[in-house]
């Protein structure tokens, strides 16, 4: 039997496991917007504590220049939750005044424990340029703008330059494709046709020729 | 080997008849829509980065639901193969399946040829619709296979008509896959979609009419083609004989 001494340094690895085990426990209070999943289920999670409220969020990490999202907030209260007004907002690059972009929304949550949802909208088309890790906030905000709770993350811009002709080549193909399909398949039945009859004509000759040659061997005998 | 129309009674034969005229008024409602969807419908630019590419939608829809309703057909025939082992509905089942993946075929490169010009790649994997059409028209190619190999075999026209009837799941699963599904096909008259104007509306309303009566035109065409295939069969027997 082979035995090992005890070195410190062995205990290292298991105590990393460890940590990584613990760390998301070791995540930021409510209080504190914070980031759960990955992609595409990524949720953004902020909080107003003070109002016993809740706030999730699924921001995907790509968007999409052509197709835009829809970003769909739930708010969730609690038996003691005030009635009050939020707003929730997105901002792309929110500290570059230059590419700087917010969409936002206003909703009312009822008093006591409710579920309540709330959509903001980037509509296609208006993020253009492609960048990966882009700089992308989502806030909390009440009624008078004083912000309530915010999380930073980052977000990849895709963005797909609109063909310069608007798609008339495609549309050209497509309509080729088409039409040509029909066309071939309506030949494809019209030759398929003139074989058919062609080959029940011959055969039909062949029979009456056959039953005229039958009815005339009868005649002579 | 066909069966002939006149198997499946009078209105077979009064079907085969309809041929000429349902092609004429296929061709001039399709012909009309054409100019309709390329020329004279304004263009979509709201939410469209390709808004000529965007009106390959006009018969990319005909054709999308000319194949569901051939397949609807293809699904009743099949029905009918199993309730009463009539050969002449396995014809029609036969013939309408393969006019549905002719339809396929048009909306799927079609659609393929809007998503190049308006998302930059022919084909996303993670779009629901996408993947379940995609998978309803491998099944029917699958349908042609298994009657391919099973030609000769007892009970073929039972096996595709079972067959079919299970493959039929995936058309109304295809549907409404853009409800159950994240997808990125856009939704443009389906309910909460963004709509396509009076005129938009005008011109995908005579192609869907247009595509299904062309779809109805092609089926007359081949069941006489079917019949002409039954007569050839029986005078070969007679010659033979």
């Amino acid at each position: 039997m082979i035995r090992r001494s005890f070195t410190p340094i062995a205990t290292l690895p298991p105590a990393l496991a460890v940590l990584v085990f613990l760390l998301p426990l070791l995540a930021p209070a409510a209080d504190a917007g914070f980031v759960t999943g990955i992609d595409p289920s990524r949720t953004v999670h902020l909080a107003d504590p003070a109002n016993n409220l809740s706030v999730t969020a699924v921001v995907p990490e790509v968007f999409e220049n052509s197709i835009g999202a829809t970003y769909t907030f739930t708010l969730e209260g609690a038996n003691d939750t005030q009635a009050a007004t939020y707003g929730v907002e997105i901002t792309v690059s929110p500290a570059d005044p230059d590419t700087h972009r917010t969409w936002n929304a206003t909703v009312s949550v009822p008093p006591g424990s409710s579920t309540t949802h709330v959509s903001v909208s980037i509509p296609a088309l208006t993020i253009n340029g492609t960048q990966a890790n882009a700089p992308f906030r989502v806030a909390l905000a009440y009624a008078n703008g004083t912000p309530a709770d915010s999380v930073d993350l980052s977000i990849d811009l895709l963005y797909h330059s609109p063909p310069p002709d608007g798609g008339l080549f495609q549309l050209a193909v497509a309509s080729g494709f088409f039409w040509g399909l029909v066309f071939l398949y309506a030949l494809h039945l019209q030759k398929a046709q003139a074989r058919l009859q062609a080959r029940a004509d011959a055969l039909e000759g062949s029979l009456e020729g056959r039953s005229k040659e039958g009815r005339e061997s009868g005649e002579n005998r | 080997m066909g069966t002939s129309p006149a198997a499946l009674g009078g209105s077979g034969l009064r079907f085969v008849r309809l041929k000429r005229p349902l092609l004429a008024a296929a061709a001039g409602l399709l012909f009309v829509d054409l100019y309709l969807s390329l020329l004279w419908v304004p263009s979509l630019t709201l939410g469209f980065s390709a808004p000529v590419a965007q009106r390959i939608f006009y018969f990319h829809l005909g054709a999308a639901i000319t194949s569901y309703a051939a397949f609807a057909v293809n699904f009743a025939a099949s029905i009918q193969v199993l309730r009463t082992g009539r050969p002449a509905f396995d014809t029609l089942a036969r013939d309408a399946a393969g006019l549905a993946l002719l339809f396929v075929a048009q909306a799927l490169i079609a659609g393929s040829l809007w998503g190049w010009a308006e998302w930059g790649v022919a084909w996303r994997f993670e779009d629901a619709r996408l993947d379940t059409y995609l998978v309803l028209a491998l099944v029917f190619v699958g349908y042609f296979a298994a009657r391919r190999q099973l030609r000769s075999a007892e009970g073929r026209e039972a096996t595709a008509a079972a067959y079919a009837v299970v493959g039929f799941v995936l058309v109304p699963l295809s549907y409404l896959s853009i409800y159950f599904w994240q997808s990125l096909h856009p939704r443009v008259i389906s309910p909460g979609g963004q709509g396509i104007g009076p005129e938009g509306g005008m011109a995908v309303g005579l192609s869907v009419v247009g595509f299904l009566l062309l779809f109805l035109a092609l089926l007359a065409w081949r069941t006489d083609l079917s019949r002409l295939e039954a007569q050839v069969a029986s005078l070969q027997q007679g010659a033979e004989g």
